[in-house]
């Protein structure tokens, strides 16, 4: 089992996919940091200078200008964050989450079959793709808010400003981002990084049913807009009732655009996807590979 | 030449005919299920808002509700860009609709074309007419469905689109129930050939890097095109609200057309330059 867990995560980490899908998430998150330090650090140093001058405008809180809040999950105004959260789901499939259905449909998959159980292969192929796809989510975020903790303060998020920030009191750990905005952020990277993972599970599971890679990899990213379409509409009929958010699109990121994120919802999300996966492989296990 | 031509034009119809046939179905079901929830959208507001008018719904109308689109987003403190779900979804699926068979078609009997074909440029023209042709099918069965649909809902044949229900968000914020009427026949030229241009684009980046970078490229595409302006985003041309009938910064026909069919042309020249130097048939093994 150890050895296998090791030679997948060595196929994952080793994939052009993993690298392909690494460097486009970079790209997009340094080209937000770049346009939100070009925005806001000139007004974040015109509001430090007006505060030393005794000036009207030095009265503006520099929360305003935190780290934590120009972080892209929070932010998530400019159009690297918006492609970046809405290509996610599709980058963390892309460095492993089409294994099983090339070694299925290339005849791989009946060579480790004779020479090892089943379940034992499935399990390392989860840990394997869960890991990248992880990656894929956590690093890049990571990466922007290291640069953004080098151009702003690490200061805490004064509750004040939720007007100008957008987070309110009914957000998802609302009140931890305003008290302990490091706790906040690694949670919602940890938030981020396993609904990728799950997601990219999910996905290579689907390739027990058919061996077509493009319909495995891409048609999974279409149910994903039908179900934004469906969360952008359905609360809106049902009238009266509070809207919740089940895009996977939109739980990936701290701010909510149309309905605020519930913690259940979410957990609710990832045991599905986690039992999605766990069905289609038990099911899929039992086909003669031989 | 042109015999050749038609001859892989019709095996790739053949071999690709049907898919073609079950995405038909699932455009068909998608038009019907976003026209369905744009009328209960039309209901709700009917109940909330006392001044709202009764008035009978065109055709134009039902196609306006998948190429109604959103302006170009303005950052600002407190707001967020939001997605036109339905417009970025129809163009997924349309283009989802031509991304598979192209690098398929590089395999298995695919591979016999080709080499029937004799020349790689036939075998390549064939591809972009077989992608054309193929949007513009999908095109044909969304109007069509619209219509039906339009037909079903008791509405009348016409084109002309009232541009008062676009969605709940506008209620405060725009002159909402105005009685602007649209033509949404000016629409038909810039979507088919949004349509063309960005298949051919998908099609060159597929069989370049692969099927699934190419649909990134072309979802990104998208995104670009609906937050913002810029002269490259060609999905915009695809947006009512864009045009320059109904903003003053709007796109004008002829630079659609100039843009699209400079694009077009580009996709198959450079893809078909970059197709050409690949070792498709594997004689090095």
């Amino acid at each position: 089992m150890g050895n296998l867990i090791k030679n997948e995560l060595s196929r994952a980490f080793g994939s052009p996919g993993f690298f392909v899908a690494l460097a486009v998430g970079l790209v997009l998150v340094v080209s937000d940091a770049v346009m939100t330090i070009g925005t806001q650090h000139s007004d974040y140093l015109a509001a430090l200078e007006g505060a030393r001058l005794g000036a009207a405008d030095g009265l503006e809180s520099p929360s305003l200008w935190s780290c934590y809040t120009c972080w892209i999950s929070v932010r998530y105004d400019t159009l690297y964050a918006t492609m970046f959260y809405y290509l996610l789901p599709l980058l963390a499939v892309m460095p492993f989450a089409w294994s099983l259905v090339s070694e299925r449909a290339s005849g791989y998959i009946s060579q480790i079959y004779v020479r090892t159980n089943r379940m034992s292969y499935f399990k390392a192929k989860v840990c394997a793709v869960f890991t990248s796809a992880s990656s894929v989510a956590f690093l890049p975020q990571l990466i922007n808010l290291l640069i953004m903790a080098a151009f702003f303060p690490a200061v805490t998020p004064d509750a004040f400003d939720s007007l100008y920030i957008g987070i309110f009191e009914d957000n998802l750990w609302a009140e931890l981002f305003y008290s302990f905005p490091a706790l906040y952020s690694a949670l919602y990277l940890l938030l981020s990084s396993c609904l990728c993972g799950l997601w990219s599970v999910l996905v290579m599971s689907l390739g027990y049913i058919t061996k077509n890679r493009i319909i495995v990899l891409v048609a999974p990213y279409l149910f994903l807009i039908s179900l934004q379409l469906f969360n952008e509409r359905i609360f809106q009929y049902l009238g009266g009732i509070r809207g919740m958010q089940l895009s996977l699109f939109e739980n990936l990121h701290a701010y909510s655009v149309q309905y605020v994120q519930s913690g259940i919802l979410i957990g609710i999300e990832m045991a599905l996807m986690l039992a999605a996966s766990l069905c289609i492989a038990w099911i899929g296990k039992r086909e003669d590979e031989l | 030449m042109i015999l050749r031509l038609a001859r892989c034009f019709r095996a790739d119809v053949i071999a690709s005919g049907k898919f073609a046939l079950i995405w038909f179905l699932v455009l068909v079901v998608f038009t019907m299920i976003s026209y369905f929830s744009h009328y209960l959208e039309l209901q709700t507001i009917a109940e909330i808002a006392p001044d709202y008018q009764e008035r009978d719904w065109t055709f134009g109308d039902c196609l306006l509700t998948f190429v109604q689109g959103q302006s170009a987003y303005i950052p600002e403190d407190g707001s967020r860009f939001q997605l036109p779900i339905v417009w970025f979804m129809l163009w997924s699926l349309i283009l989802y609709g031509v991304l598979r068979y192209p690098s398929e078609s590089l395999g298995g009997f695919g591979q016999l074309t080709l080499i029937a074909s004799g020349n790689f440029w036939i075998w390549w023209l064939s591809k972009c007419l077989w992608c054309i042709a193929c949007v513009f099918a999908y095109m044909f069965v969304i109007a069509t469905s619209c219509s039906i649909i339009s037909f079903l809902f008791a509405g009348e044949p016409s084109l002309l689109a009232c541009l008062d229900v676009p969605s709940f968000e506008r209620i405060s914020g725009f002159d909402y129930f105005s009685n602007e009427k649209f033509d949404m026949s000016t629409m038909f030229i810039p979507c088919l050939l949004v349509a063309a241009s960005l298949a051919l684009f998908q099609m060159g980046v597929s069989m370049i890097f692969g099927p699934m970078i190419a649909y990134a490229s072309s979802l990104s595409w998208l995104l670009i095109g609906a937050y913002c302006d810029i002269w490259f985003a060609i999905p915009r041309f695809s947006m009512v609200v864009r045009s320059d009938v109904l903003s003053a910064s709007g796109w004008c026909l002829s630079e659609c057309i100039a843009l699209c069919v400079g694009f077009a042309l580009a996709s198959i020249i450079v893809g078909g330059f970059m197709v050409s130097r690949f070792d498709r048939l594997k004689k090095r093994g």
